[in-house]
């Protein structure tokens, strides 16, 4: 892939939550200057980056319900909703991941629904929390989202506050692809911090990278 | 030392919490049914898994504690304010609201004030407990921020998230020695065990959040309370 070609598949990452609205600045144009697809960011960021990104062509990304989403529905949707007023293009929603395990698929059908229909049309990614399913609750969460209209399933939050969480794998991007059966596209994220990471990932079918690590990647870039 | 605590005692002068990425409704009864063996004050718990939680607690001395901008501190005061009038509505005795410390951080000490303040205002006179994160603060913002969370009305000040943010002695010394009985302080970060909580409660903590609540239970003599 050229250089452009990969950053126009990275969500810059900033989640931060001590990061003062300087870094967020910084990230924003950070963004611009390399033409990445979005800044992914806390809520509370949705504003400034706005801004920042008005006529720039970079999304702005606003993470849901993040990094914990065992949380009724209805919140997770006025939370995305309200988002999307404060200038949110792009919408990341953890889904309530104990229901997964619960096998509870009705209510992350319910849920997906009404988040998609709060954003109003704009891109939706249900992030599946990957590393705490089994292979067949990832696989059904995929299907259940998928059905309900999301833009995009996502492998992980990559947030490591409440336990260790393996990095995203291709086998994991592989069963996305594989349970959405092409209705939508797949991002991955979670300890994705390298090129060489990026391309396998690309490979095996995913068409958005969300990681914190976007300038080492793109130093990492090579012709092929 | 407090020779004169008993594991009761020092239960009721403690929070813990159920808040993994991924806790099943079975494995939240059985935390909270564990839990129901000491009065533990406050138990904090994923919003979906409040109403249910209400049941098993009822009758008990713990109050189940709901989240807000919480671990990430993420939401804008509109947020705010709707998700703590829902987290309330679902049945929350009580709240844990992340100030938005990087408004802090960034000098725009008005915009964590409202949303704070969108919280204390959404309670109606329910606890509210601020929570800050010293590990990530120099002395000088901690107490702004701690100055923020009194004016906006907040009975508590809540140290860090817990979660890898370790809390000082020195931090509860610092805020009780500038705030005096204008806040509560709740510790939370770093609490593992016995005397590390009774050593918050020396410099000033009126409770402890920590995820081995047993551990520093039963480091008390056992024995029954009564």
């Amino acid at each position: 892939m050229t250089k452009s070609e990969l950053a126009a598949l990275l969500d810059h990452t900033l989640l931060k939550p001590e990061a003062p609205y300087s870094d967020v600045e910084r990230v924003c144009r950070e963004a611009v200057e390399h033409g990445f697809a979005a800044c992914a960011l806390l809520p509370r960021n949705v504003p400034l980056a706005a801004r920042v990104l008005a006529g720039t062509g970079v999304a702005v990304c606003a993470a849901v319900s993040y990094p914990l989403g065992i949380v009724p529905a209805d919140m997770k949707a006025r939370q995305a909703a309200a988002a999307v007023a404060d200038g949110a293009d792009e919408i990341d929603y953890v889904i309530n991941v104990g229901a997964a395990r619960d096998g509870d698929w009705q209510t992350l059908a319910e849920e997906a629904a009404l988040v998609v229909s709060a954003s109003g049309g704009k891109v939706v990614k249900a992030i599946l929390e990957m590393p705490c399913l089994t292979e067949r609750e990832a696989r059904e969460a995929a299907r259940v989202v998928a059905d309900a209209g999301v833009t995009f399933v996502k492998s992980s939050t990559g947030y490591k506050g409440f336990k260790e969480m393996r990095p995203t794998t291709v086998d994991d991007v592989k069963l996305m692809v594989d349970a959405v059966a092409g209705k939508v596209k797949v991002k991955a994220a979670g300890g994705i911090k390298t090129y060489e990471q990026v391309k396998a990932l690309v490979a095996a079918g995913a068409e958005r990278i969300g990681t914190s690590s976007s300038l080492a990647i793109m130093d990492g870039w090579s012709p092929d | 030392m407090h020779p004169t605590m008993t594991r009761d005692e020092i239960a009721r002068k403690m929070n813990t919490s159920l808040l993994g990425p991924a806790v099943t409704r079975k494995e939240m009864r059985e935390f909270l049914r564990a839990c129901l063996k000491y009065p533990i004050k406050g138990i904090a718990l994923h919003t979906s898994h409040i109403p249910e939680a209400l049941e098993l607690v009822e009758g008990s001395e713990s109050r189940i504690v709901g989240i807000v901008s919480y671990p990430l501190f993420e939401l804008t005061p509109r947020m705010v304010a709707d998700w703590s009038r829902a987290t309330l509505e679902r049945g929350a005795h009580e709240l844990d609201v992340g100030m938005d410390i990087a408004a802090v951080r960034s000098g725009d000490y008005d915009q964590a004030y409202r949303s704070m303040r969108a919280a204390v205002d959404a309670a109606e006179g329910r606890t509210v407990k601020a929570v800050i994160l010293c590990a990530a603060m120099s002395d000088d913002q901690k107490l702004k921020a701690v100055e923020i969370a009194v004016r906006a009305g907040a009975q508590y000040v809540k140290t860090n998230t817990g979660y890898g943010m370790v809390t000082r002695v020195d931090d509860v010394t610092l805020i009780r020695s500038r705030f005096g009985d204008d806040i509560k302080i709740m510790v939370a970060g770093g609490v593992r065990d016995t005397s590390g909580a009774l050593a918050m409660y020396e410099a000033g903590a009126s409770l402890v959040a920590t995820s081995t609540p047993f551990k520093v239970i039963e480091g008390l003599p056992g024995g029954e309370a009564q």
